[in-house]
């Protein structure tokens, strides 16, 4: 299928046309003259030959001379010949080249037959020329030929009938008859050369979009190395300028190329000193066969090795890198090497260390803080029952010396009464001391003291045991633990921050399996949620005064998680607030209140930490629970990952 | 047809566009080309004039000489032709003089007489044009020794015919073609043809015809053909 023309690519049509007129077409007439020329010279030779060889002599008598047509074929022949033989050399490809060609194509045939004495024969050089004419594969060419001969036939046929049409008495409009023949030839000439100039039109089409093509390859080719030049310009700068040490390597685990970081690393003065050579040959045996090992699994698997932490060691040189090794395919995806990059962590690791020491000391200084800031409540929760425990304790010293000396009166009657000497004057002293004594008053408040004094001390014990528990350390591994037990410490250590705004209910799930966490920070997680909802009710009550609101905990398992929510009937968070309240620092309380800190603490704890989720249910006027959801098992560092988003629910 | 287009510049050579035109050098090319052309077709003028030029009538006698050594045929027309060996002129008389023959409605005793001059051998009669004769069926060769009978017979120019009835009485001379060494149809051979149909057309008169062909004689015996000299 040929594409039509006007679809043609601009470019393609124009190479298409150039190729046509100035490759094909004038290529053509440009040759054709000079076919001309050569025919015109041996038209002419053989004219002069014809002439020699039918009338070479006149004769008058025995005297014979030149014949005039031999005359007239050298120089009336030269002349037909020369002019355009001279335009073929000269103006090879011209219009008027061809045109005066066709001309003197026709006038080579008048004279040819005028030689040959008119033989028939000799007019087939007319239809012969027309033939070799139409090779120019132009019309006009053949017009003009056809004119001529029609010219010809017409002037002779008025004039001299029978030289050209064999009669005496011709009709004037013989010359047609013969001219339509000619003209009945130009027919199928005019075919020909329609059929031919499509062809080279067709030959230049394909040419032209055979070029246009290479062209298009070529600018991409171009632009393909241009894009591979810079490729490894940046390959190149990447490996010069990096400081980590990338390395390629074949199945064999020889390097082929290094960066310079990597040589200078192994003390080679240029990478391609690496070439061919293994780790073998630059670091200790066992550390060397390691990494051969690694990477064979990596050509046997196929799976490249990640963020490997290995301890390299050239000469006295020693550190901490994170390796990450890449296998290479072929286009057939066969594997034909590696590519590693080594970055040294040594620095980064010693900081990750102290950090993590940092972190620690600051989670036991926040603990601490949050243990001083709640010493002054706890203390007054201390000071409450030692104050009555204090004040029954003396009652019952006072008790007891009372009832020792009604006891003593009492010995001492005993032993009038075994001396018989029980007299009334003895038993009158007994008897108003014991009336002093108010004995039944005692006999139902000592015991009453003592069990109120027996309680303070139990509850002092309480607090001290929350306290013990609450600021339990932890450790840096998560141990199963019993979530009811540890909210209920810190709940019981947070009293005095909530007990004068709200009442603690606590809904706490008895099945409730222990989760897998670090006890310490799920303590300063629910002490934060608590002091928060304390705050938060605290706001209402100050409208509200001799109101008090609640603050639910409740536990519950929802299959493999447990699910805390922390319930407050507070003022509820505003929706301008709700987007920053996990954000560090950020707090609307007042100052010397809030650090901000305490709902990052916890998004990072339970999110990043434990692998749970956080999520808060807020509605103005209302309220807020807050809700925490760990997992009870551990969970992977992949899937606590996922768990970045916090869930906001939120009703109005 | 799927040509390019003619307004994209591209010359089918069938579809009539613009063709470009060598300025300066078209001018010359047409000067020049004008120039040739009236130089040509003037020659071609030229020569066709020398084509239609006769050569010098003869005029032969009206009764057969008796001198004669060609032989008058006493029951058949007679018909002499005179002939320049060398003139290729004559190759077209002897052509139509064969067509003549094969045209004829009665036979006829054809004599075809070959000029030999004095000055030269019986070998510069063997020509192509001698052989030309020979192959005409019917007639009779002869060799004219220093163009006598072509002096008895006043003929002065090489394809000159004569028709004699067989009483020895002239009927036809002239050339039998259209012009010089151009076969084809001609008023001479018509003439003849319309003789041997019937000899008593023409009410008496003697019909004659120009002949083409190079003179026999120099012009001291003859008037010097102006076409075959005149250069």
């Amino acid at each position: 299928m040929h594409q039509p023309l006007n679809q043609l690519n601009v470019s393609v049509r124009d190479r298409m046309a150039a190729l046509f007129l100035e490759h094909a077409q004038q290529k053509n007439y440009a040759q054709t003259d000079k076919l001309f020329a050569v025919l015109m010279i041996l038209q002419w030779l053989a004219g002069i030959a014809a002439a020699v060889w039918i009338s070479p002599q006149t004769w008058i008598g025995a005297s014979g001379q030149t014949h005039w047509h031999v005359w007239a074929a050298i120089f009336l022949g030269g002349t037909i010949a020369g002019f355009p033989v001279f335009l073929a050399l000269k103006f090879p490809g011209k219009p008027e080249t061809r045109e005066t060609i066709a001309v003197s194509q026709m006038l080579f045939s008048t004279l040819l037959i005028h030689l040959t004495g008119g033989r028939l024969e000799t007019h087939f050089h007319v239809f012969g020329s027309l033939a070799f004419l139409a090779m120019y594969r132009d019309w006009r060419v053949l017009a003009m030929a056809t004119v001529v001969v029609a010219a010809d036939h017409f002037f002779r046929g008025v004039f001299w009938p029978q030289s050209v049409f064999g009669v005496v008495a011709a009709s004037p409009w013989r010359w047609v008859e013969h001219a339509g023949w000619v003209v009945f030839e130009d027919i199928f000439l005019f075919i020909s050369i329609q059929q031919n100039v499509h062809e080279m039109s067709e030959v230049a089409r394909k040419q032209a979009e055979l070029e246009c093509l290479n062209a298009d390859i070529e600018k991409q080719v171009a632009a393909r190395t241009q894009e591979l030049t810079a490729e490894q310009e940046l390959l190149r700068s990447l490996m010069n300028s990096l400081p980590d040490a990338i390395y390629f390597k074949d199945t064999q685990s020889r390097f082929t190329r290094i960066n310079p970081a990597l040589a200078n690393f192994f003390g080679l003065a240029n990478p391609e000193a690496a070439v061919g050579k293994t780790d073998a040959d630059f670091q200790q045996g066992a550390a060397a066969q390691q990494k051969m090992a690694d990477e064979q699994s990596i050509f046997a698997t196929g799976q490249p090795i990640l963020n490997l932490l290995e301890k390299s060691c050239v000469g006295d040189k020693s550190s901490w890198v994170s390796t990450t090794k890449v296998p290479l395919r072929d286009a057939q995806g066969k594997i034909t090497g590696l590519v590693g990059i080594s970055r040294d962590v040594t620095t980064q690791m010693q900081s990750e260390t102290q950090q993590r020491l940092l972190e620690v000391q600051l989670h036991e200084a926040r603990k601490l803080e949050a243990v001083g800031q709640l010493a002054a409540g706890i203390a007054h929760e201390i000071n409450t029952p030692i104050q009555y425990i204090g004040d029954n304790t003396r009652f019952a010293q006072e008790s007891v010396a009372t009832i020792f000396k009604v006891l003593r009166s009492h010995e001492e009657l005993l032993a009038a009464a075994k001396k018989s000497a029980l007299t009334p004057e003895v038993i009158a002293p007994a008897e108003q001391l014991v009336a002093a004594s108010d004995l039944n008053y005692l006999y139902a408040q000592v015991p009453a003291a003592i069990k109120e004094s027996l309680d303070g001390v139990e509850r002092v014990a309480t607090i001290v045991r929350a306290m013990k528990e609450f600021s339990h350390p932890g450790g840096k591994e998560k141990i199963a633990a019993d979530l009811n037990r540890a909210i209920e410490s810190t709940v019981t250590v947070a009293r005095n921050e909530w007990k004068f705004m709200a009442d603690v209910k606590m809904d706490l799930s008895p099945d409730l399996p222990h989760v897998s966490c670090f006890l310490g920070e799920f303590n300063q997680c629910i002490l934060n949620l608590v002091v928060n909802a304390s705050h938060a009710i605290g706001d209402v009550v100050k409208k509200n005064p001799g109101t008090k609101g609640i603050i639910t905990v409740q536990t519950r398992r929802d299959n493999d998680h447990v699910v805390v929510r922390v319930t407050d009937t507070g003022t509820g968070i505003p929706e301008k607030v709700r987007p920053h309240i996990f954000e560090p620092f950020y707090t609307t309380k007042d100052v010397g209140k809030g650090t901000g800190q305490g709902l990052a603490i916890t998004y990072g704890s339970i999110i990043n930490k434990h692998g749970g989720t956080v999520s808060f249910e807020t509605e103005m006027g209302r309220g807020t629970t807050f809700i925490l959801r760990l997992p009870i098992l551990p969970r992977s560092a992949e899937s606590a990952a996922k768990n970045q988003e916090v869930n906001v629910s939120l009703s109005k | 047809m799927n040509f390019p287009n003619p307004a994209q510049g591209v010359d089918s050579g069938t579809t009539g566009p613009s063709r470009p035109r060598c300025g300066q050098a078209g001018k010359f090319i047409a000067l020049t080309l004008a120039v040739w052309l009236c130089a040509v077709v003037t020659a071609m003028a030229f020569i066709a004039r020398y084509s239609h030029q006769p050569g010098t009538a003869g005029t032969p006698p009206a009764q057969w000489p008796v001198a004669s050594a060609i032989p008058l045929s006493e029951n058949r027309p007679t018909l002499v032709m005179f002939v320049h060996p060398r003139c290729p002129c004559s190759r077209a008389s002897l052509g139509e003089l064969a067509v003549l023959l094969a045209q004829s409605p009665q036979r006829v005793n054809v004599q075809v007489v070959f000029l030999k001059p004095a000055e030269v051998d019986a070998r510069w009669l063997e020509s192509d044009i001698w052989r030309q004769a020979e192959l005409i069926y019917g007639a009779t060769l002869h060799t004219d020794e220093a163009g006598a009978e072509a002096e008895r017979f006043h003929s002065q120019t090489s394809g000159d015919t004569m028709l004699y009835d067989v009483g020895g009485k002239l009927l036809f001379h002239g050339g039998i073609t259209a012009e010089r060494g151009h076969a084809g149809d001609n008023a001479g051979r018509s003439t003849l043809l319309a003789l041997l149909k019937d000899q008593t057309i023409g009410a008496g008169k003697i019909p004659s015809t120009p002949v083409f062909g190079c003179a026999l004689f120099p012009t001291t015996t003859s008037e010097k053909c102006n076409l075959c000299t005149n250069r």
